[in-house]
């Protein structure tokens, strides 16, 4: 038979769960990853086929809108006029993606024009009967736009595009009944601002299915992906103003959450959120523009408390930057807009700045948080110049911001560096509890040491009760008896016989002395067979029969020496008073244990009983009464109870009942 | 009684008494010479004298402890080994089982109380010749747990009196010549429970003579394991080699 180890009640679980255990949850982190990036290339290179046409090719022609004040409701109607009234001498041929530059216009000039756009390739590109034609362009920078399509008006999904709005554009032409070779006629329209210009990509043709693809990405890129950053920006922000809320001395944690809503209001920047009317949208986007710098401020806060090393210089400096910044994009200045990249290129640069400064500190410190976090900043500050650049028209036309991807790895190493500093805090605080009952373990060994100490000083106060109680002993028992018999002797009063029992009690006083010191170890019954062997040959000697009967006893946890003297003083006292008085012919000494109900003291008593034939005697007479009473006093002192019953002529029974566990000890 | 013992002696037998105190030399002396069938080979006073006279190879010792030039036990290893037949009581004022059990442990099979009554004092020699040895209850609780931690068994201190001595009486009733018997071990048990020889040789159905001499062979069987004890001792502190 095997032999479980202890403990093996609960049966061991299965090789196969243990492994599931150990390995599961890598193997469906493994699948998840490799499904996201299954689904991520499917989206990014899933254009099934037919491929798209990209066209390069197209004419423009610029038509100012003649308006009084600049109105979009006048841009609006004037791009849903078909613009036949258009010269033939306007069109221009452009390479797409084409930008059209900002143009200074005479100071009260209203500026607002449309940019018409045709393409001629659409005309070789046959279609055929019962499928859809969707044309594409990824991003267009301007005002309202719409699409002549056959002299029919597709106009642009939603009115709720700024002058200024970067988007893209994707215009659904139904499908024809009969097969069509001549092509279709495209016409687009684009409202803007001269003061703007506006910015055009290449088009692409194809059905919905080749096109779905870049149309879902660009959607996912532009306008959902700051959606959710914000939705984990905002979580993550309310997370740490809880935690600041808990601990309020920690302001550092505060900083997280400001700089998450400050993300998430310059993120609405890429939702085409906003309020229609022109001059609160002026506010609303002023607002919105500048809250990319607070956020990167807050950002730079934390960095700069985090690190041991604090730059005054830098705290103090960078608020006065920021709020300057601010307030030249607020729409109070009538020439704000001009501003416009100048003030991303400050604000662009000053991040770069702030960056480099961390990057050489994390380097200085050599502390890993602030590597990983001056990593995401200068990845972000690339973000910045990018988006600054294509703002400014220098590159890209066709891309889309970076900026509101580069917060996510920016919040990320910023949670990074606090989940660090709190294992180190969880660790240092394990690392004191440990030292903490190390020390408790060697105070309680101290502790035990000083015990044992004291228990050594009460051992030896033991010993000195001890001697005390013998020197007693000796003082009034031997001692007084063998003085005053020695006195007796010197003045010739005693007879040599006198002396010799005198000597004689003597020395069976200190036998009975040597006795209770022998190791008798608690043992009642060793207590009274030593007695019996001592005084046996007395009872004999007088004629009497002893009777003995024991049966087990517990040993009594008080019966050290000065209790067993005590005890043996008494049954010798009741034996003597037997050979002297009773004149019994046979005595009976019986020993038991008496346990359960009725008996008072727990673990129960030991009962002596010790009972003779003899004469008895009148309990009530003086003489008797004082032996009595003085047995009495001496079982009390071991905590027990003696019980004498005598009538003349009918003998004597004494029963001593002792308990077997001492009271006064527990 | 007394005459029932002595005809137990078949021959007269010769005895030594080395005691420093002059009175109880005397006493015991002239207690000897009275007897009649012991001879008295001499008395000494010290140990150096006790040597001298042990040569001549008494039949019994009397020795006390307590001698002015040393310990009596030295005396009684002396006689044991170089005349195994002679029998050595120790003479003791209180029986105590300190003093007794060192002077079995050296070889003696009995002890004498000093007060004794001349007559009782040549019955007693006369018990320890015919194989017979005294005992006291707290010798007999002392000899269980002694042989108990011989046989390597752990004391039960918290055991009631009858169940120790049957753990006992299994444990040593190994059948080795060291141990105790069973009979031995109810022996030893019934004595220390205070029951008399008279009683014991009832409740065992023997007689009084053979539990008498059932404790002079513990008393030998203690000497013998304490002499090994003794050897395996100083072979623990490499005193011994062996070859």
């Amino acid at each position: 038979m095997r032999i479980e180890p202890a403990g093996a009640g609960v049966p061991s679980p299965p090789r196969w769960f243990t492994l599931v255990q150990r390995w599961g949850g890598r193997v469906m982190a493994l699948l998840g990853s490799a499904l996201c990036l299954v689904a991520l290339g499917a989206l990014l290179f899933g254009a099934g086929p037919p491929a798209a046409v990209t066209l390069r090719q197209a004419e423009r022609c610029l038509q100012e809108v003649p308006t009084q004040e600049a109105s979009y409701f006048e841009l609006h109607r004037a791009l849903h006029a078909l613009p036949d009234a258009l010269p033939g001498s306007c069109w221009q041929p452009v390479q797409l993606p084409s930008v059209v530059p900002p143009l200074a216009s005479a100071a009260g000039q209203p500026a607002l024009s449309i940019a018409w756009y045709r393409f001629p390739e659409l005309a070789v590109l046959p279609r055929h009967a019962g499928e859809r034609l969707w044309f594409f362009l990824p991003r267009i920078v301007g005002g309202p736009a719409i699409a002549w399509v056959e002299g029919q008006a597709a106009p642009d999904e939603s009115q709720r595009y700024y002058i200024t709005a970067s988007r893209s554009l994707t215009v659904r032409v139904p499908s024809i009944p009969a097969a069509d070779e001549q092509g279709t006629m495209l016409l687009l329209g684009l409202g803007y601002d001269r003061e703007y210009g506006h910015s055009i990509s290449r088009l692409k043709a194809g059905t919905p299915e080749s096109l779905a693809g870049e149309i879902n990405l660009r959607r996912f890129l532009r306008e959902e992906l700051p959606v959710v950053s914000n939705f984990v920006l905002l979580s993550l922000g309310a997370l740490f103003f809880m935690f600041w809320l808990a601990r309020r001395q920690e302001a550092t944690h505060l900083l997280l959450p400001l700089a998450g809503i400050a993300w998430a209001a310059f993120n609405l920047r890429y939702g085409n959120y906003g309020p229609l009317d022109g001059h609160w949208y002026a506010w609303f986007d002023a607002a919105v523009r500048s809250a990319i710098n607070w956020g990167m401020w807050l950002i730079y806060l934390f960095v700069l408390r985090f690190d041991a090393y604090r730059s005054r210089t830098l705290e103090l400096l960078l608020p006065v930057l920021v709020l300057a910044i601010t307030a030249a994009q607020l729409p109070v200045f009538p020439a704000g807009d001009r501003f416009d990249g100048l003030v991303s290129l400050a604000s662009a640069s000053s991040g770069v700045l702030v960056t480099g400064y961390i990057t050489w500190r994390a380097w200085a410190s050599g502390r890993v948080e602030l590597k990983w976090i001056s990593a995401s900043l200068i990845f972000s500050s690339a973000c910045g110049v990018h988006d600054v650049l294509m703002q400014g028209r220098v590159i890209d036309p066709e891309g889309f911001y970076w900026l509101p991807l580069s917060i996510l790895p920016v919040y990320g190493s910023m949670m990074y560096a606090l989940l660090r500093r709190y294992v180190a805090a969880i660790n240092a605080a394990e690392r004191f509890n440990d030292n903490l009952k190390r020390q408790l373990a060697d105070q309680s060994h101290q502790l035990q040491l000083q015990h044992q100490r004291l228990r050594l000083a009460e051992n030896q106060q033991v010993l000195l009760e001890e001697r005390e109680r013998l020197m007693g002993d000796m003082h009034d028992g031997l001692g007084s008896a063998l003085t005053s018999t020695l006195v007796a002797v010197e003045q010739g009063t005693l007879r040599p016989e006198q002396i010799a029992a005198v000597l004689r009690d003597c020395v069976e006083d200190l036998r009975m002395v040597i006795d209770s010191l022998e190791p008798i170890g608690h043992d009642l019954e060793l207590l009274l067979a030593t007695i019996r062997h001592r005084l046996g040959s007395r009872l004999a000697a007088a004629g009497i029969e002893l009777q003995w009967h024991t049966s087990d006893v517990p040993r009594l946890d008080w019966l050290e020496s000065p209790q067993a003297l005590q005890l043996m003083r008494i049954v010798q006292e009741i034996l003597a008073n037997i050979v002297k008085h009773a004149r019994a012919r046979h005595v009976a000494i019986n020993v038991r244990h008496e346990a359960g109900a009725g008996v008072a003291t727990a673990g129960g008593e030991a009962v002596v009983v010790i009972s003779d034939d003899g004469a008895g005697f009148d309990a009530k007479s003086v003489r008797a009464g004082r032996g009595l009473r003085n047995l009495r006093s001496r079982s009390e002192l071991l905590g027990g109870s003696i019980r004498i019953d005598s009538r003349p002529g009918a003998g004597t029974r004494v029963e001593l009942r002792l308990p077997i566990r001492s009271p006064r000890r527990h | 009684m007394i005459g029932a013992m002595t005809e137990r002696v078949p021959e007269p037998c010769t005895v030594l008494i080395v005691e420093d105190d002059a009175n109880f030399r005397a006493a015991f002396s002239a207690a000897i010479r009275k007897s009649g069938h012991l001879q008295l080979l001499g008395a000494a006073g010290d140990l150096r004298a006790g040597r001298e006279l042990l040569r001549q190879k008494p039949d019994v010792l009397l020795v006390d402890l307590q001698l002015p030039d040393g310990n009596g036990t030295e005396l009684i290893r002396e006689a044991t080994r170089d005349n195994p037949d002679c029998d050595v009581m120790v003479v003791t004022v209180f029986g105590d089982e300190r003093h007794v059990l060192q002077s079995i442990e050296a070889g003696a099979t009995g002890y004498l109380l000093k007060d004794l009554p001349a007559d009782e004092l040549v019955r007693e020699i006369g018990v320890l010749r015919s194989g017979g040895s005294p005992i006291s209850p707290v010798i007999a609780r002392q000899l269980l747990s002694r042989f108990a931690l011989a046989g390597h068994l752990p004391a039960e201190p918290g055991m009631p009196g009858e169940a120790a001595a049957t753990a006992a009486a299994t444990a040593l009733a190994a059948g080795d010549d060291e141990l105790l018997s069973p009979q031995e071990v109810r022996v030893l048990t019934l004595t220390a429970k205070g029951y008399s020889y008279d009683e014991i040789a009832g409740l065992m159905q023997l007689s009084r003579h053979t539990v008498q001499t059932y404790v002079k062979r513990m008393y030998r069987k203690l000497h013998v394991n304490s002499k090994l004890d003794a050897v395996a001792e100083a072979r623990r502190r490499r005193l011994i080699h062996e070859d």
